[in-house]
């Protein structure tokens, strides 16, 4: 019977980590939402092109820390045919906005994106805040990132210059 | 074979899953006056700061000081209008109605290893003219479930050492604390608590700083004395406090804390109310119920609202009688073991700066006030204020 | 009364095993107000618990951290 419990909390507990890491090799969800400006995005639009999908949220304090490592990301990669997305999960847009003025420099290649009533990243299955996804130009997730560590900005570089490199 | 099976999975599942948040660099300068209807009031300063050397790494550091300043209080307690025993820091009076300070520094450093487990650990130390304190303590926590639930467990252990006026030398304590405490996730806006300790403590129990009364002696007897007498008056004398030299502690916590989203016709937007309940004792017969009500509300995008309610019921310990004789083998004047209610009821205002105002290299976040009254049923009574600021860096 | 404590504790930990209250990272926004944490102002709280500490005669058990923002 103990035996049992163990394995049944063992799997449970391993569950949702083995849901979202099963999003890797697959197809990422397509998704329609709105700037920070009203303009409608699709993910479609970005095919045929690397994808560094971010979702963060303004009061959440890692993505403090990992929004200015993005930027840097999206101006490193301006001239290649890498694009990068920020996916705010604020109820409200203006908080999404505020959080990006704060950041010096805001990259002309770093699109904001807001999804309100969180749909685009239940879909994604995010473990953590923030959560970041590499997708390769046929529009598979390759590489995921729950939450932020210091060595990710490295990573991601690495990660996405060999999805850049296979053509 | 089968039982380390077992533990291994156990351990794995333990180890499974992320553990710990980053903190949030800050520094926090804040000033309190405890007034007391005896006379005696305390000024306190507090001055820590929280930074964060990685994503992983945070470090506190806390000064804080009491000055102790009794008006005309001579030896005796506090009901009788004298003295300024243990009015806020434990921190005692000195003789004849001078004052005291007392300082406390507070280091400590937290670490989250590889997102499994995260480890802090404190150091406090705090003295004073007749009181030296030490306390280390350790704490594990552990988020499980996508962080829904938090698992803490720790220890400390407090290294005391008291010389009380009315002593000939020091006397040393000892206090081992264990705590343990969930907390649950139960909703986008509800989180839940338990917490349990238990704690032993062993040495001198009393603080040697108050003289009893026995016989035919009175308090008026004993309040001007600067040693113990035993033969004070024909009958009576005055003698040291005597405590048990064991005390087994055990508290129970929960406690829930809810966010509205809106409500009474949008009186309760934006803010968010938590209640508390403790319920203790003691192997000295000591047990206490205590309720806490606190309700915040963000009163603009810049201002938030806090009031504050608490009630607290404690029995006495059983060897606390309302007269002492010589032979007695414990002896208590203190009002800290007495049967006894307390309320507290309070208001706090905290300001966010939209613009934060800096200063040389730090910025001023917030700006913060508060007042509360504390009555007990012994009869005294309390104004407390506080004004603080929060600063980032 | 300890029962009920202990039976609100054996509850608790019944939701906390079955997971059953599982709150996704992005819908912890209110969770993460400064308003919800339990360890929002812990110097004041300190200062709160010595005082009480001082004037009656059981300490212990003043609370953990956790909730919040749930983040990394």
């Amino acid at each position: 019977m103990l035996k049992k419990i163990f394995v049944a909390l063992f799997i449970s507990v391993l569950l949702p980590a083995l849901a979202s890491a099963g999003l890797v090799n697959k197809k990422a969800p397509d998704f329609t939402l709105n700037g920070l400006d009203g303009k409608a995005v699709s993910l479609g639009e970005y095919k045929g092109r690397v994808v560094f999908l971010d979702f963060w949220a303004s009061w959440c304090p890692p993505c403090k820390k990992e929004m200015p490592e993005i930027n840097k990301l999206a101006e490193k990669f301006k001239d290649s045919d890498m694009a990068v997305v920020g996916v705010s999960v604020d109820k409200k847009k203006e908080h999404a906005g505020t959080f990006i003025s704060t950041i010096p420099g805001v990259s002309k290649r770093l699109t904001v994106l807001h999804d309100p009533e969180s749909s685009v990243v239940s879909s994604y299955m995010a473990q953590a805040m923030p959560t970041s996804y590499i997708i390769d130009r046929a529009g598979v997730i390759r590489f995921v990132h729950f939450g932020y560590r210091e060595t990710d900005p490295a990573e991601w570089v690495k990660e996405i210059e060999s999805l850049l490199k296979g053509k | 074979m089968g039982a380390i099976k077992k533990l291994f999975a156990l351990t794995a599942i333990f180890l499974a899953l992320p553990a710990a948040a980053l903190a949030e660099d800050y520094a926090a300068v804040q000033g309190y006056l405890h007034s007391f209807n005896n006379g005696i009031s305390v000024y306190s300063g507090v001055f820590a700061l929280n930074k964060d050397l990685s994503l992983d790494t945070t470090v506190s550091l806390k000064y804080a000081v009491d000055f102790i300043s009794p008006d005309g209080g001579e030896g005796g307690d506090d009901d009788e209008g004298g003295g300024s025993v243990a009015a806020v820091s434990g921190a005692s009076a000195a003789v004849n109605a001078g004052s005291d300070v007392r300082h406390d520094f507070m280091a400590g450093v937290s670490h989250n290893f590889n997102n499994i487990i995260s480890v802090e650990a404190y150091y406090d130390y705090s003295t004073e003219k007749d009181y030296v304190s030490s306390t280390p303590t350790i704490t594990l926590k552990k988020d499980l479930f996508e962080k829904n639930t938090t698992l803490t467990f720790g220890y400390s252990r407090n290294m005391d050492t008291i010389s009380g006026r009315f002593m000939t030398g020091e006397e040393d304590r000892t206090t081992d604390n264990f705590f343990a405490g969930i907390t649950q996730v139960l909703s986008p806006v509800t989180v839940a608590q338990i917490g349990y300790s238990h704690s032993r403590s062993e040495g001198l129990l009393s603080e040697g700083i108050r003289l009893v009364p026995t016989g035919a002696a009175t308090d008026a007897d004993c309040a001007p004395l600067t040693a113990p007498d035993p033969g004070i008056v024909a009958g009576g004398g005055c003698v040291n406090e005597a405590f048990p030299s064991e005390r087994k502690r055990d508290a129970y916590l929960i406690g829930v804390n809810h966010y509205f989203t809106n409500g009474l016709g949008g009186l309760l937007e934006r803010s968010a109310a938590k209640l508390t309940f403790r319920y203790y004792d003691d192997s000295w017969d000591v047990n206490s119920w205590m309720g806490e009500a606190e309700f915040y509300k963000y009163l603009d995008d810049n201002l938030i609202m806090r009031l504050n309610y608490r009630y607290y019921t404690q029995s006495k310990a059983f060897f606390v009688k309302d007269a002492y004789s010589a032979g007695d083998q414990f002896k208590s004047s203190s009002p800290q073991i007495e049967e006894k209610n307390t309320n507290l009821v309070g208001l706090k205002l905290i300001y966010l700066l939209a613009n934060p105002v800096n200063a040389w290299k730090l910025a001023v976040n917030s700006l913060e006030g508060k007042y509360e009254y504390y009555t007990e049923s012994t009869g005294v009574n309390a104004h407390i204020f506080m004004g603080g600021l929060r600063l980032s860096f | 009364m300890k029962p009920i404590l202990l039976a609100l504790a054996i509850t608790l930990g019944a939701l906390t095993i079955s997971g059953c209250a599982r709150v996704k990272p992005w819908e912890r926004e209110h969770l993460a107000d400064p308003i919800m944490q339990f360890d929002a102002n812990k110097e004041e709280k300190a200062v709160r618990e010595h005082f009480l500490g001082t004037r009656e005669g059981s300490a212990g058990s003043f609370g953990v951290s956790g909730g919040g923002c749930g983040c990394n």
